[in-house]
């Protein structure tokens, strides 16, 4: 690439550079420059107790730690492995639906809530899916933390296909 | 027949590249949100960077059309195309390889956008070979900036 290459191709970025920020501060529904993750509360037992009769506008998204988890695994909730279907075939929570092969919503409805989880604390696609299945109509969502690991290292119910 | 001395091939190519990124840019341009969403589900960038990407990359492919288009600056747009493609080809191959089904964002970044695919990959390679064309040209006509004659 030639001097000359270059500062065409910085005169180029410099003034979408410029039209790109620009815009953004005039325009009403402008977005931050720096993206941040949203971070969402932790649920509690009590509080699943009365969102069960409220009438909810809002999607909720909370966090559940393994304790919790069991809790909702007890009541029957609809639990949502997000992560691909390799992993999910070499174990999952027992009668878990894996992501990437189900069309949630002609199983339940959308104010059934959803457990979610992938494999573990570093992973984000537990949240991305809860999410995803807000912004789709969804209302209750809980994304539970600990993942696949800590669940199968608690003993708890699994299976494999 | 030597492609980088037609200029017809040529100016086809630029007409037919800035239409294209005139074209890809609108719905992103309206939709910065939508299109910030599309970036983070690709896991190919830093989370905090995807909003700027969001901001920039709409604009840059506006920019580089119009260039294209009118013959200002033909070098460093067609230059610009072929980074731009060659960074589309590699995101679109990620989730490929990965296996994640993800919208692709190419075109539309609200309803109907298409799903990456091999497609995808193929079609930004002929788009890259066509901007290598209109770099590496060997006749200009058309050009204002700098003049071509």
């Amino acid at each position: 690439m030639s001097q000359k290459e270059l500062i065409q191709i910085s005169i180029i970025l410099g003034v979408s550079l410029f039209f790109g920020l620009g815009y953004n501060v005039i325009r009403d529904d402008g977005i931050p420059l720096i993206a941040k993750k949203k971070v969402y509360e932790q649920a509690d037992i009590t509080e699943l107790e009365r969102n069960a009769t409220k009438v909810k506008l809002e999607p909720i998204i909370k966090i559940v730690d393994l304790t919790m988890t069991k809790e909702l695994y007890d009541r029957g909730f609809t639990f949502v492995d997000a992560r691909d279907e390799i992993e999910f075939s070499e174990g999952h929570i027992k009668g878990a639906l894996n992501v990437s092969s189900i069309q949630l919503a002609e199983l339940i409805s959308f104010d059934d809530p959803i457990v979610t989880y992938c494999s573990g604390e570093d992973c984000e696609l537990s949240i991305t899916l809860a999410e995803e299945l807000a912004d789709f109509g969804f209302s209750t969502i809980f994304v539970f933390s600990g993942g696949w690991p800590e669940w199968e290292s608690a003993d708890y119910p699994v299976e494999m296909e | 027949m030597n492609f980088f001395k037609n200029k017809w091939i040529v100016i086809a190519f630029r007409l037919f590249l800035g239409g294209l990124l005139i074209y890809a840019s609108f719905d992103k341009i309206e939709n910065p949100e939508s299109f910030a969403k599309i970036i983070r589900n690709y896991h190919a960038f830093p989370y905090a960077a995807t909003n700027m990407l969001s901001l920039l990359l709409p604009w840059i492919e506006l920019f580089t059309g119009v260039c294209l288009i009118f013959g200002i600056f033909v070098d460093g747009a067609s230059f610009l195309t072929m980074a731009m493609m060659g960074v589309f080809i590699l995101a679109i191959s990620q989730a490929v390889l990965r296996g994640i089904d993800i919208e692709c964002g190419c075109f539309k970044v609200t309803e109907g956008s298409s799903q990456v695919g091999m497609r995808r990959i193929i079609e930004d390679i002929i788009y890259s070979g066509m901007a290598f064309v209109v770099w590496k040209r060997e006749v200009k006509v058309g050009e204002w900036l700098p003049k071509s004659l």
